[in-house]
């Protein structure tokens, strides 16, 4: 009897403790339209949408990363005192391929007078520095970090958006939120994950998440595979066809003298 | 309906707009048209700024040259302007030149010192190009100073007398000369050597020793040079194509038009200019791009990491 009623206990105990963490994660609900980014031959970037709504006191956090990859770069030094040349190589790793984040306002006014290490600052461009793995281990590591995170934002893969994203009020608890996510053009083809944060004071209170696949289309489809994987035929046609073009233009233009 | 002005370059990896691409082409074949010599050593940085990874824009520059040279060589060979006899021989010596140039730059990779290599030769060779070629244009146009003429004056230069000791003379028509084979063939390993090492197709370098060292007329090194340099980009569009896999056709072909439609403006103004006017300006030229190098190698830079096999 004594042990019916221990198992009784425990599963009303277990339900108890599955509706408190139900009611403890707030909805956040989402919408990637599209999911899928085709690069065809006219593609200069693209537009992805993403909608939704999340409880009416808490702000929207939006990453677009992609997967993390070893980089071999080179650090320049002084030469003879006086010249800046290339030199020592640094590898790093655990660097993601993009890393867009879009806010409604300064990040930092999200972590709420906290400090560092909070899981929402883990969400941002500066926690980068933490994550990523610098070999050799060098006494410029930081210095060295916020030159690749200059880098890739120089390039468009790594940014930081406080514009694009609009809420919409609606009754009751809850309101609608709307962000555009411009993806550059230089993103290349790939799998990346679109992620959606609802933050309140400083603390992550609901989660979502989204793939996102880009990949090439139509001609630059062909002539990337082309490329990669018939490369010697590629490269006499790639050949063939400039000397057609120069005896056409040749012709054309009377034959002009042609820089070279 | 608007027109899509932007092209996706899937080699590139980025979009670029056609019509920036187009100009960009047509400033360079402006100038290549004006001074007869090459615009890679223009080009390629143009592309850079443009987002295009430097061995990307190097290779299709390649690509795009043998384009611009194929009819740039059929031109001038219709002249008569195309020692072919030389061109072939400077074509040796620069394969000879650039698969050792090739190696240096694998030694000197492993050593950690290519860059420094790289950096230095271009600006020496840009410095003592320019200002040699600024510093005759100048007298020559003040008519303070006689052409030079060493063989036809009263005493021979040093430089023609080893050059009249050497072996295997043997008259080349067209331009006029007699001189050793060893000439063009140890010339044309330098240029080799020389051109692995800064990654272009050596025009420029071409150019003033056709016009100096072989002393070759003026037309005629245009038209040989595009002969021996049409060969050159053919063996490196296909060779980068194969193993790098960085040379971008569809970026080549817009340069190619830009710079063809670019260069018949540019031979029309180069009629109007005098010979002493137009090297003296490409004299500038080398000279403003030798400056901007140096003052890379000087200033520091912004961000000092780079990616490995970027310029």
């Amino acid at each position: 009897m004594i042990k019916k009623y221990a198992v009784m206990i425990v599963i009303c105990g277990c339900l108890a403790l599955a509706a408190s963490a139900s009611m403890a994660e707030e909805p956040l609900q989402a919408l990637l339209f599209p999911d899928r980014i085709g690069i065809g031959t006219f593609y200069n970037g693209s537009v992805v949408s993403l909608n939704g709504s999340l409880p009416a006191d808490c702000e929207i956090v939006v990453r677009v990363t992609g997967s993390d990859m070893h980089l071999k770069m080179k650090k320049k030094g002084k030469v003879l005192g006086l010249l800046w040349l290339n030199r020592d190589t640094v590898n790093f790793d655990a660097v993601p391929e993009a890393f867009l984040l879009y806010t409604s306002g300064k990040f930092d006014t999200l972590l709420d007078g906290r400090q560092k290490q909070t899981p929402v600052w883990q969400l941002g461009l500066t926690a980068l520095e933490d994550r990523i793995v610098v070999t050799p281990v060098s006494p410029e590591r930081s210095t060295l970090i916020q030159d690749l995170l200059k880098l890739k934002e120089n390039e468009g893969f790594y940014a930081v958006n406080t514009t694009g994203i609009h809420y919409t009020p609606v009754s009751g608890d809850q309101k609608k939120f709307d962000v555009t996510l411009g993806i550059p053009p230089k993103l290349p083809p790939g799998a990346y994950r679109v992620e959606a944060y609802a933050v309140r004071h400083g603390d992550i209170v609901s989660t979502w998440q989204h793939p996102l696949t880009v990949k090439l289309e139509s001609f630059p489809k062909v002539l990337s595979s082309l490329a990669f994987n018939r490369s010697a035929l590629y490269g006499i046609l790639a050949t063939l066809v400039a000397v057609i073009a120069g005896l056409f233009i040749g012709v054309f233009f009377g034959g002009g003298k042609g820089g070279h | 309906m608007s027109i899509p002005w932007h092209l996706y370059l899937p080699i590139a990896g980025n979009s670029v707009n056609i019509l920036l691409v187009f100009g960009m082409g047509g400033l360079v074949g402006l100038l290549s048209g004006i001074f007869g010599v090459g615009g890679g050593f223009l080009m390629t940085p143009l592309l850079i700024m443009i987002g295009i990874p430097p061995t990307v824009a190097a290779a299709s520059d390649s690509n795009q040259i043998v384009g611009a040279s194929t009819s740039g060589t059929i031109a001038h060979f219709r002249m008569g302007n195309v020692d072919i006899k030389m061109g072939l021989l400077l074509l040796v010596g620069g394969v000879l030149g650039g698969t050792v140039g090739v190696q240096i730059i694998k030694v000197l990779n492993r050593m950690g010192n290519a860059d420094f290599l790289i950096s230095i030769t271009y600006v020496l060779m840009l410095g003592i190009i320019g200002i040699y070629m600024f510093q005759e244009s100048l007298q020559a146009l003040r008519h303070v100073h006689k052409q030079a003429a060493p063989v036809a004056s009263g005493k021979p230069s040093a430089y023609a007398m080893i050059v009249q000791k050497l072996p295997w003379q043997m008259m080349f028509e067209k331009s006029g000369v007699r001189l050793s084979i060893l000439m063009p063939l140890i010339l044309g390993v330098f240029v080799g050597v020389l051109s692995a090492i800064m990654g272009v197709g050596g025009g420029f370098i071409m150019v003033p020793v056709m016009v100096y060292l072989l002393r070759m007329p003026m037309h005629v090194v245009v038209g040989t040079s595009l002969f021996q340099i049409l060969f050159t980009c053919v063996n490196v569009t296909i060779m980068q194509a194969y193993t790098n896999h960085t040379v971008d056709f569809v970026l080549a072909l817009i340069l190619l038009l830009g710079s063809t439609i670019g260069a018949q403006f540019g031979v029309s103004i180069s009629k109007r200019l005098k010979a002493d006017q137009l090297k003296i300006l490409l004299a500038s030229l080398v000279l403003v791009v030798m400056v901007k190098m140096l003052l890379d190698l000087l200033l520091t830079p912004n961000i000092l990491l780079s990616y490995i096999g970027g310029h």
